[in-house]
């Protein structure tokens, strides 16, 4: 019998042998996770994570809200709803709209970005509170500059600010006071960057604003694009004179290109958006909306400069061979060319703009002449004694061409100005015009079962 | 009394050691034969009854036993009725002609980590396949091909015709929404095998994940294709959670338990197999080609229409689905098998070598296996097992598929072409470019690579050692060990001279995958069985164990040197993807079997598991099971005849589902950009309390037998519940958090399995036995803590699913929206999974040696997103694209393609996609021994020759090549989604099968 039990004890003795002690607990092997108590170098990597997200949503935001506006059109052959479903050939948008995460999604993947820099920051002991001050002051201003882009596309259905706990997010603001919210954001981060002490460092595309003055001036070129979408042409001057708006040394294309900018790179990093080589046989590129060529001033050279005439046009299939695609960017000379997201010709727009309505009118005029004498195209027919509405005319047609396809300004603009009708968009596309895209089902399910 | 024990114990040995040597010995022998037509038949178990001692006969169905006066033989044969005789002491001769059993009761199926039991006895409805049903008809390209219309309770869906597999296997509806494996666990010979889809950046190389879609849409097979299906003895299906408790956490989906081939005794035994045919295209299309009219409908009248008129007068027509469909692919399968021992050793090796051709040029698939597994009896206290298998694939798949911008897919390419393109290479090999399409599809299939190489090392080993044994009682302990060893190299290659490559800045594209799987497990049983009086009483007490370990590396170089496809010779060198896993389960079961003289059967059992998998990886979860089966017919009061089984059975199970690797843990993710490095907040969050998925069932199943078995009817109801399923809850978008992994839904799936065995004639002329399966399954979200939300597919307007409670998960819905009938508002159009299924099987014996047999299998009532009509709709490529629409003019393909482009009515490309498929035909002619012996003498014991087919015809009205399809492969809720895929082949075959 004692052999039985010796037996039975060695049996049960193999078994836990083989099958008990080597059970470990798994971390992921493959990624570090959200620590508590930031080093410097951790936050290093989540501010230039930053950067990285808030370069997302530049592609699509061209992309969507330039076919929108009728700036470009998407011959991406491989999916029609480029064609048909942007172009609004089926009349409107639905929830959850094609290819427009983009511009909501994206940028607030950016905003959480944000959002977690700032609680490590604050949340670090490796900082002092110049240094923090530094952190949080860029992490705002980026934050505010990205929430700017899921209100462009919902406008009217407005969107969220307060997205911290994602479980317990904030309500829908309406437009106008998320408007104000996010230059409050933005006026936060100002206000950081006032004692700031910086201790990390950007990519070239922060060349000459990798400071804390250089920041501030950064910040405030955004306060005052910010402002003249909010009417306060006041508050547009006075942040223009704190941004890197020059208008003196404007009459040359460097100054006019002036601005911090996205950075692009070969794999991992990725490429520049809107780079497509010249002529190449393809069917997938993005196309200079014809009209562009066709309302051009005769030696603007702005088209010159921005539009290649393809040596043999692009026909897309869902487009039909009666819009041939005969114009494409050449803006970039390689697929690793950085884009600026904000620079100097905005800037000058934005004081004709401000100016006209809420300052000196001859400053207005002027600003609009530097940026057509810049271009080769002599003094705008615009007078301080013009109407409005001529000014409007005058100035939108600057925009259009100045900020061509740089994040679908034209479609923003248009919307803005009360315009967005077939008399300044042109439908040759059979297409129609949308004032904003469809809430997406998430939020809308959300406010239907909280 | 220690020595008393003592000797007791080694008096017991003694008698059981030396029983036979105690009583009087008489030497018998004879032979088995097939009733039906008077072959031999080897392997024939003979046993005495009671014991464990017994022979096997030999190929000429020859045995000898030396048996105890007064005794009782027990003949048994898998498929055979077991037959006993008594002996007397004036016996020297039994010869036995076995009759076929339809309903396999005295079949021992294997149910569990160390228990099998009499089929007659099993409290669940477990679907056998034997090696005759699985491959002795038809050959088929990989396992799970072979496995179609062969059982009840499972919604098997290819993911397309490329060569080499890629089998959707869903065991009783639907188990997860994802998290989790859809796919049962295989495991082999005690092994757990991986049946992974390994990852090789065909997706991203041609674009199809660019863009708009984020899933994998490489179209690799599962890797349950390395498997040689001709070493396959059987296979056992355990459908659900009532019968699959006792493999706890990892079995929800079920469990696939596969034996193979082992020696029998005596003679050895040389079987050679040889089978050549081809495969062709089944269902092409017949795209629709150009005239003049067409191009002006299409392109106008102007300048653009006149050059398009202009080259097609000049370049003439051709049918495209033709040139890159059209091939006739060689297949070739040959096997050898060596099969012998003695009493103590007993062998089967096996080599297999087969090859086959796709039906698009440059693809194919290639398998090669060996195997030895060996047997090894060293005392009759303890006997050893060894199983091992080395396999080699090669699988080249090609291009199909979705793409986005490269033209990377036959398919997809060739809805836009046009069938006057200029398209085919000069003398010089220059392709020229494609006018209509990002890329000339000849030169995507002539210079494009997508190869995978896979070498995989299986092996088991094991001992049973009888610890004590006694008249009435024994224990045990058995010890079985695996590796799973897998080794992948995958290589997907666009030359730099690709039109495509040349719109490129860097032109050459490359992915180089490596991936490694390494699966050990482990398991320690203790068994006591108890006999007493007329109840046997079996005690199982074990552990478990199994680690798995995965590492993926896929590095991709673009910008190619000229012809180069290393990575040194790439100007732009990335990681595609790096990843490891590894994760440890552990478990530890109890189980109690009662056994009332085959009347009544209980079984009771618990599991009690943890993983690393699990949120919280040390807590154990428990899953018990317990079940009983009535045997009425075994009853003394049962006095039917006729009726000579009466089984009522039930049983409930519990078992788990775990999550995903990855998706307990919140990770950052890695982003260079201009030089730095940045750490990004990942879009996933994991609910700090997640616990794994269980689901629970209960079966219950009537079992009756009728006319002495001739006659045999199983019926199996069951509910299966799965609770606590993992979903992604979506938080706000705005939240920059895509998904929330939480337990946030429950779904039932209720369904009912069918099966009539008749052997409706059986004379010595001809035989017919005929298999009717009807089965089906409806499943339902009975909880759901979350909004309802649409997952997968390309978006809403291009069809997606739905997961809303009250609904089947796998409900389809689309555009248009602002309907009121459902959460979402969007329109429901159907379901991917059937109503229900049939699968009918006839075997016709004739003229002593014919044998033919036919399988057909028919899925009902579902519907599938049928994206390539879309798209040929777009590239007016449509059969039928002219004809005139329901407006009397303007072109059908047009109407179709505006109603949903202007209509946003997504349903003209849901389609219905119900089906009746001629799985398998066969005819065999085996020659009779007779003429053999006159020919060869001794030499040759078995010549078989025949014909077959597989899935030699489809009759389905779905709008494209196969119903079968899914462009995002094995999916546990959004398959059914068709872009352009590889189209299916029809299989025909010849077969020589000769023992020596």
């Amino acid at each position: 019998m004692k052999n039985i039990k010796y037996n039975i004890g060695l049996t049960i003795a193999v078994i836990l042998m083989v099958t008990g002690c080597s059970y470990v607990e798994q971390f992921d092997p493959n990624n570090p996770s959200l620590g508590s108590d930031a080093s410097v170098a951790e936050l290093q990597g989540m501010v230039t994570g930053l950067e990285a997200r808030h370069r997302q949503y530049f592609g699509s935001a061209t992309q969507m809200f330039g076919s929108f506006g009728r700036e470009v059109w998407a011959f991406f052959a491989s999916d029609p709803r480029f064609i048909n479903d942007w172009l609004g050939r089926s009349g409107s948008t639905y929830p959850d709209f094609f290819a427009s995460a983009g511009t909501y999604n994206s940028p607030y993947q950016a905003v959480k970005q944000a959002n977690e820099l700032i609680d490590m920051a604050q949340g670090s002991s490796s900082l002092s509170a110049a240094q923090e001050a530094g952190i949080t002051g860029f992490a705002k201003t980026i934050k505010a500059y990205q929430l700017l882009w899921p209100l462009m596309q919902q406008w009217d259905n407005g969107i969220r600010i307060d997205v911290e706990d994602p479980l317990n997010p904030g309500p829908i603001l309406s437009r106008s006071v998320a408007l104000t919210e996010i230059r409050a954001i933005l006026d936060e981060g100002y206000s950081d960057l006032q004692t700031a002490d910086i201790v990390f460092s950007l990519t070239s595309g922060w060349e000459g604003f990798d400071d804390a003055a250089g920041l501030i001036q950064v910040n405030r070129a955004i306060a005052a694009r910010l402002a003249i979408y909010d009417g306060d042409y006041t508050g547009a001057l006075t942040a223009l004179g704190q941004s890197f708006f020059d208008i003196n040394d404007a009459r040359s294309d460097a100054a006019m290109m002036v601005g911090p900018a996205h950075v692009y790179g070969e794999a991992p990093d990725i490429n520049n958006p809107l780079y497509y080589p010249l002529d190449a046989n393809t069917n997938t590129i993005l196309i200079v909306h014809t009209a562009l060529v066709e309302d051009a001033e005769v030696g603007d050279l702005r088209v010159v400069n921005k539009f290649h005439q393809r040596a043999d046009p692009v026909i897309n299939a869902t487009m039909g061979a009666g819009n041939p695609g005969e114009y494409q960017d050449k803006r970039w000379a390689t697929n690793v060319d950085p884009i600026p997201f904000i620079r100097n010709e905005e800037l000058i727009l934005i004081k004709a703009e401000a100016e006209w309505y809420g300052g000196d009118k001859n400053v207005a005029i002027q600003a609009i002449n530097n940026v057509r004498n810049t271009w080769g195209v002599g003094d705008s027919a615009v007078t301080a004694a013009s109407t409005d509405t001529e000014f409007d005319d005058e100035l939108l047609f600057q925009r259009r061409y100045s900020l061509w396809a740089e994040g679908g300004h034209r479609w923003i603009d248009l919307r803005r100005f009360n315009r967005l009708d077939a008399s300044n968009i042109d439908l040759r596309d059979g297409g129609n015009i949308f004032t904003q895209v469809d809430q997406r089902s998430s939020e809308t399910n959300w406010e239907n079962s909280n | 009394m220690k020595s008393l024990y003592k000797s007791l114990w080694l008096g017991l040995l003694a008698t059981f050691m030396f029983v036979t040597a105690y009583s009087q010995e008489l030497s018998i022998n004879g032979t088995v034969t097939d009733s039906y037509n008077g072959e031999p038949l080897g392997g024939v178990n003979v046993i005495i009854k009671g014991t464990s001692t017994g022979t096997i006969t030999d190929i000429n169905g020859v045995y000898q036993l030396s048996v105890p006066d007064g005794s009782t033989i027990v003949f048994s044969f898998i498929g055979f009725k077991s037959v006993e005789r008594a002996v007397s002491s004036s016996t020297t001769t039994i010869d036995v002609a076995l009759v076929e059993d339809v309903t396999n009761l005295e079949e021992i199926v294997v149910t569990g980590l160390a228990s099998s039991i009499k089929r007659s006895n099993l409290a669940n409805a477990v679907s056998s396949i034997n090696a005759d049903e699985l491959r002795g008809n038809t050959t088929q390209s990989t396992l799970d091909n072979a496995m179609f219309g062969k059982m009840t309770g499972v919604n098997m869906v290819s993911n397309g015709g490329a060569p080499g597999g890629g089998v959707n296997v869903q065991l009783r509806g639907i188990s997860t929404l994802g998290a989790g494996s859809s796919q049962p666990l295989y495991i082999i010979d005690g092994v757990y095998v991986d049946n992974s889809v390994i990852r090789n950046g065909r997706t991203q190389v041609n674009g199809a994940s660019g863009g708009q879609s984020t899933a994998t849409q490489d179209d690799a097979s599962n890797r349950i294709a390395d498997i040689n299906p001709d070493d396959i003895e059987s296979i056992e299906i355990l459908k659900g959670p009532s019968a699959a408790a006792i493999y706890g956490t990892r079995a929800n989906a079920g469990v696939i338990i596969i034996t193979t081939k082992r020696g029998t005794p005596g003679q050895t035994k040389i079987s050679y197999k040889q089978d050549i045919g081809w495969n062709e295209a089944l269902n092409l299309q017949g795209f629709e080609g150009w005239d003049d009219a067409k191009i002006e409908t299409v392109d106008g009248t102007g300048a653009t229409g006149d050059a398009e008129k202009a080259a097609l007068l000049a370049n003439g027509e051709n049918d495209w689905e033709q040139v890159l469909y059209g091939e006739k692919g060689m297949i070739s399968n040959s096997q050898i098998g060596v099969s012998g021992g003695t009493d103590r050793t007993r062998f089967y090796i096996s080599g297999g070598y087969q090859t086959e051709e796709g039906i698009v040029k440059e693809t194919g698939f290639e398998r090669y296996s060996v195997r030895a597994n060996i047997d090894h009896t060293i005392s009759p206290k303890l006997n050893l097992t060894l199983s091992t298998n080395y396999a080699k694939t090669e699988t080249r798949r090609g291009f199909t598929g979705n793409q986005n911008n490269t033209g990377g897919s036959l398919g997809y390419n060739i809805a836009y072409t046009r069938s006057y393109a200029d398209l085919f290479p000069d003398a010089n090999g220059i392709y020229p470019d494609n006018p209509y399409f990002n890329d000339n599809p000849l030169a995507i299939r002539d210079l494009g690579r997508n190869e995978e190489n896979v070498d995989r090392f299986i092996a088991a080993g094991g001992f049973n050692w009888k610890i004590f044994q006694s008249a009435n009682s024994q224990v045990q302990f058995s010890f079985n060990g695996g590796v799973d060893f897998l080794s992948s190299r995958s290589f997907v290659y666009f030359p730099e001279i690709l039109q495509h490559q040349r719109a490129l800045a860097n032109p050459g594209d490359v992915m180089h995958g490596k991936q490694e799987n390494l699966n050990t497990n482990a398991q320690a049983f203790l068994t006591w069985n108890l006999q007493s009086g007329a109840i046997n009483f079996n005690t199982q007490v074990g552990t478990t164990w199994l680690q798995q370990s995965r590492d993926l590396l896929l590095t991709r170089g673009r910008g190619l040197s000229a012809g180069q496809t290393n990575l040194a010779w790439a100007q732009v060198v990335s990681v595609q993807q790096d990843s490891e896993a590894d994760v440890i389960d552990q478990g530890l079961v109890v189980q109690e079997e009662i056994n009332w003289d085959d009347k009544i059967i209980a079984t009771l059992g618990i599991r009690m598991d943890r993983s690393t998998l699990n949120r919280d990886q040390n807590k154990f979860y428990a899953f018990p099971k317990f079940s009983t089966a009535a045997n009425i017919a075994n009853f003394d009061f049962w006095t039917v005849s006729q009726i000579n089984q009466l089984k009522v059975r039930v049983a409930y199970g519990e078992t788990g589902g775990l999550p995903a690797f990855g998706n307990t843990f919140e990770s950052l993710t890695s982003q260079l950009i201009g030089g730095q490095l940045g750490s990004q907040v990942g879009g996933r969050a994991v609910d700090a309390n997640l616990v794994p998925e269980t689901a629970s069932e209960l079966e219950l199943g009537l079992d009756m037998g009728f006319f002495d078995n001739t006659l045999g009817f199983e019926f199996t109801y069951y509910q299966k519940t799965v609770n606590d399923l993992i979903l992604d809850q979506q938080p706000v978008e705005s939240s920059g958090i895509a998904a929330i992994a939480t337990n946030a839904a429950d779904l039932e799936n209720k369904g009912i399995e069918l099966a009539i065995n008749y052997q409706v004639l059986r004379n010595t002329n001809v035989s017919w036995f005929t298999r009717l399966m009807y089965w089906s399954n409806d499943v339902e979200i009975t909880r759901l803590d979350i909004p309802a939300y649409n997952i997968g597919g390309f978006g809403p307007s291009l069809g997606t699913y739905m997961i809303a409670k009250g609904y089947s998960p796998t409900t389809i819905v689309g555009n248009p929206s602002g309907q009121t009938d459902n959460p979402l508002g969007r329109t429901v159009y159907g379901d991917r999974l059937p109503d229900y299924q049939i699968s009918w099987y006839n075997e016709v014996k004739f003229l002593q040696n014919f044998t033919f047999n036919v399988l057909f299998h028919s899925a009902q009532g579902h519907k599938n997103i049928n994206l390539s009509a879309l798209l040929w709709d777009d590239g007016a490529t449509t059969p039928g694209w002219s004809e005139p629409g329901s407006d009397g003019s303007t072109p059908f393909g047009l109407e179709r393609l505006l109603d949903w482009a202007v209509n946003g009515n997504t349903g003209v490309y849901i389609q219905d996609a119900s089906y009746i498929k001629l799985r398998e035909v066969g005819l065999y002619y085996t020659v009779p021994q007779s003429i053999l012996a006159s020919a060869f003498g001794d030499g040759i014991t078995r010549i078989k020759v025949g014909v077959s087919g597989n899935n030699l015809a489809l009759w389905s009205d779905y709008g494209s090549y196969d119903p079968e399809v899914s462009n995002f492969g094995i999916q546990a809720v959004t398959s059914a989604i068709e872009v352009t895929p590889y189209p299916s082949s029809r299989r025909m075959m010849f077969h020589l099968a000769v023992d020596f």
